[in-house]
Parts: structure tokens; sequence; C-alpha cells
């Protein structure tokens, strides 16, 4: 089952095209990962998805709920842990509080932060922060959910405990696009990969077809770089 | 200094502090949020807008506050609009106190992240939303330090009320220093401003204080 569909999507800075025309389905349950060296487009095309962008051209079909999560957290720094949690439930949904803050508990035990209930974001590490980001975007219950370069703003030995945390989604079966420079991640997690260059999608298809014998010599020439053998399993 | 006589001068010129203090809060009090309104005008992108606020800034900036003070008292009923003097005060202070109030609130507001609002946007928050639960509290931190200058440069501007003979706390020491020959009552006038002056520091350093729990 479709959950987004992206027809033809155009996307310019000034005279720069960074997207030059993306066609791209994502089914329900899947957990997609796109690649790519800086400025592919491929953060861009998230941002498009949940219209943080505005495509000057072409459709983006969806109607669920779709969350996401950012490189740079973007907590709410001046509301503690479970605030930024019920904030949007409450706010938004108009849920009761009672049951905000029973929702958004069960979260933070998911993500492991239980005891930083009343911490505020600045009392946090960078990956506790990615947990919490995690944790906010699941309390509005989204079917899709949006990750932009979640480890990429994080200290190596933080990265290991976000992708802990999207690997429980994953087995969960949310539905997932994630933005990533995590090849292990990829590899191990992702049903699909989707490979972006110079805003087009140049291939796409299983792990195993992608990442493990690419044919495209620009894949193969990213993927040899980004080869690190001391990267996070 | 003679005891007695400041003792016996006191009391009159402790009566201005009551129209001081008027003056004072109309002034916050109107001036804050037509200052919110006018920072979110200007940071809406409809040009006309931005350029009506950019000269209304302008103005009341450019201008002295007294020469506005006079022309809201005397220059206006030329144009058939006529105010009691300390209606005219109420008037021009809170135009004048909006103008700078608007310039800091837009200065707040813009030095919050935009990622702050790419969040509320992905949460589904709208933009009365996303101003009143996360960007305006936030900004509300940013502003103290300066607002806090505004606060105190205010009870001293009230002082200019006394060029249109409103009897506040200046113009009651003005009419004893003249009746009295004697220029006690200044004195007498500096401490009064001092006092709120000491007040309205604290409340400030109690606000900042509160804001302090997050960085």
């Amino acid at each position: 089952m479709e959950i987004i569909k992206i027809e033809n999507i155009h996307k310019r800075f000034g005279d720069l095209e960074v997207l030059k025309g993306i066609d791209f389905v994502a089914n329900k349950g899947e957990v997609i990962t796109i690649i790519g060296s800086s400025g592919s487009g491929k953060s861009t095309l998230l941002r498009c998805m949940n219209h943080l962008e505005k495509a000057d051209q072409g459709k983006i079909h969806c109607d669920c709920r779709i969350g996401m999560v950012f490189q740079n957290f973007n907590l709410f720094p001046h509301k503690s842990v479970i605030e930024n949690l019920i904030e949007a439930p409450v706010i938004v949904k108009k849920m009761p509080k009672i049951k905000a803050l029973e929702i958004s508990m069960d979260l933070l035990a998911k993500v492991g932060l239980t005891d930083k209930r009343d911490a505020y974001p600045c009392q946090l590490s960078g990956g506790q922060k990615q947990r919490v980001a995690i944790a906010r975007a699941l309390a509005m219950e989204p079917e899709l959910m949006l990750f932009d370069e979640p480890t990429s703003a994080l200290d190596p030995q933080l990265i290991g405990e976000v992708l802990q945390v999207m690997k429980k989604l994953a087995e969960e079966h949310m539905t997932m696009i994630v933005v990533t420079h995590e090849m292990n991640f990829a590899r191990e997690v992702s049903d699909r990969v989707i490979y972006m260059d110079q805003g087009v999608i140049v291939a796409e298809g299983p792990p195993s077809e992608i990442l493990v014998d690419p044919r495209d010599p620009g894949l193969r020439r990213f993927l040899n770089l980004t080869a690190d053998p001391s990267a996070t399993k | 200094m003679d005891v007695g006589y400041i003792t016996s001068i006191l009391g009159f010129i402790l009566q201005g502090t009551g129209i001081t203090l008027k003056v004072y809060v109309v002034t916050i009090v109107c001036s804050i949020p037509l200052g919110i309104l006018f920072a979110l005008g200007k940071l809406c992108p409809f040009p006309p807008l931005q350029y009506l606020l950019a000269g209304y800034t302008w103005l009341f900036r450019g201008t002295p506050l007294l020469l506005q003070l006079f022309f809201a008292y005397y220059g206006l009923p030329v144009f058939g609009i006529e105010f009691q003097p300390l209606t005219a005060a109420y008037v021009t202070f809170v135009l004048n106190y909006a103008s700078y109030f608007t310039e800091i609130f837009r200065g707040g507001i813009q030095s919050i992240d935009e990622g702050q609002y790419e969040a509320a946007k992905a949460l589904g928050m709208n933009y009365a939303q996303t101003m009143r639960r996360i960007i305006l509290p936030q900004a509300t931190k940013v502003i103290l330090p300066p607002m806090g200058n505004e606060a105190i440069n205010l009870i001293k501007d009230t002082a200019l009320c006394a060029a249109l003979s409103i009897p506040e706390i200046l113009r009651n020491a003005k009419v004893t220093v003249a009746r009295d020959f004697s220029i006690e009552a200044y004195f007498v006038a500096a401490v009064v401003y001092l006092v709120f002056t000491f007040v309205i520091i604290r409340v400030f350093r109690e606000l900042e204080k509160r804001y302090s729990y997050y960085s």
C-alpha cells in the first residue's frame, strides 16, 4: 500500500536546481534510506515531503501524518523533555493532558529516557537529545517518519544509541525514510536504498544490490569514499 | 540640609508620583502588546505593511520625545484633534515606546533559530500556536536586558510631562523650587526617581533569574 507518492518534483534555489524531476513511492512499513553526497538534493527531497520546502513543480500525494527528526534535533529549549513531548498532542490534537502524558511516558521508556522526563534539553547529550526528538515526533502518532541525517551532528560514540532506537522502530514496521551517511544502517535495516546525485535518483533497489554490487560508476565511487571499516555497527 | 523643610515639601512632590506612575503603567501596558503586534507585522511578508511600520518606527525613534509631546498637545489641535495634557502624554508615550519595543521584539523574534519554526511546523502547529507557544516565550528571554533598559528610560522620560505642566514629580519639584527659591526639591525628586529605578532593576533581575532555567 502506497503511503506517499511523489511525481516529477522540481525544486530550485535561485539559479541552482536542487531537484530535477524526482519520482518516488514509499509503501507502508517500508524502510527507505536515501544516500548521496552533500548537495545531491536528498535533504531537500525529504523536506519537500512534509512541505518544509515548497516544490516548484510536481505533485506529492500523501494523506498520512508525517513525523520528522532533524539533524540538529530542534528540541524546544524552554520546555522540559516531557513538555516537548506533550506539546503537539495537547496543542495541535487537543488531546487531554493526562492521555498525552501517558503516551509520552511510554515513548520515553521506549527511547530509554524515562529518568530524563523533567530535564531540559541543555542538560542532555546529543544522543539523548535526538532520542527525545524521535519520541516527540512519535507522540503525534505519525504513519510515516522522516529522518534528516539524524546522526550527523553527533559524536561518534553517541551515534549507536540513536541508530538502535531507529532500528527498533523499523522492527515495529514503522514506515521510515532516512537520509543518512550511515552505510551500515542502510545495509542492515533498510528495505530499499535510493542513491541521489545532482538532483536526480541515479540508482534504487535493495541494499544487497545498491550497496554490495553497484553498477553505476558514480555510486561505486561514492561508496568507496564513504567506506569506513570503523563505522558504527 | 534642613530636615524640617524637606519633610514639609515631601508630601507635595510625592503627590506627583501618582501621575508619574499612571503614565508609566499606561505606557508599559499598552506599548508592549502594540510592540509585539508591530514586530509581527514587520516580519510579515507583506511589503506595504512593512513600509508603513518602517515609517512609523523611523518617525517615532527619529524625533525627540519632547517634540512629539509638543506636537500632540499644541500641534494636533490645528488638525482639529484636541487632547487634555495627560491624554496627549499617554498617546505620545505609548506610540513612542511601542516604536522602540517593535524593534526590540523584532530582533528578539529574529534571533530564534529557524529550526524551531521547522520543528513546530513538522509537528503540525500553525503560525499562531508556533508564535505563542514556541517563539515568543524564547524571544522574551532574549529581550529582557534591552527591555530593562527601556523600563528605566521610561521612568525618567515621564519627567518630560512637566513640559505640558502635568503635575508629576519633576513638575511639582520645579514649582516648589520656584516658590521657595531653594533647590532642595530637586534633590528630593532625584531620590524618588532613584528609588523607582532601583525597584525596576530589581524586577528585571528577578525576571532574568526566572528565565535562566534553560540556556
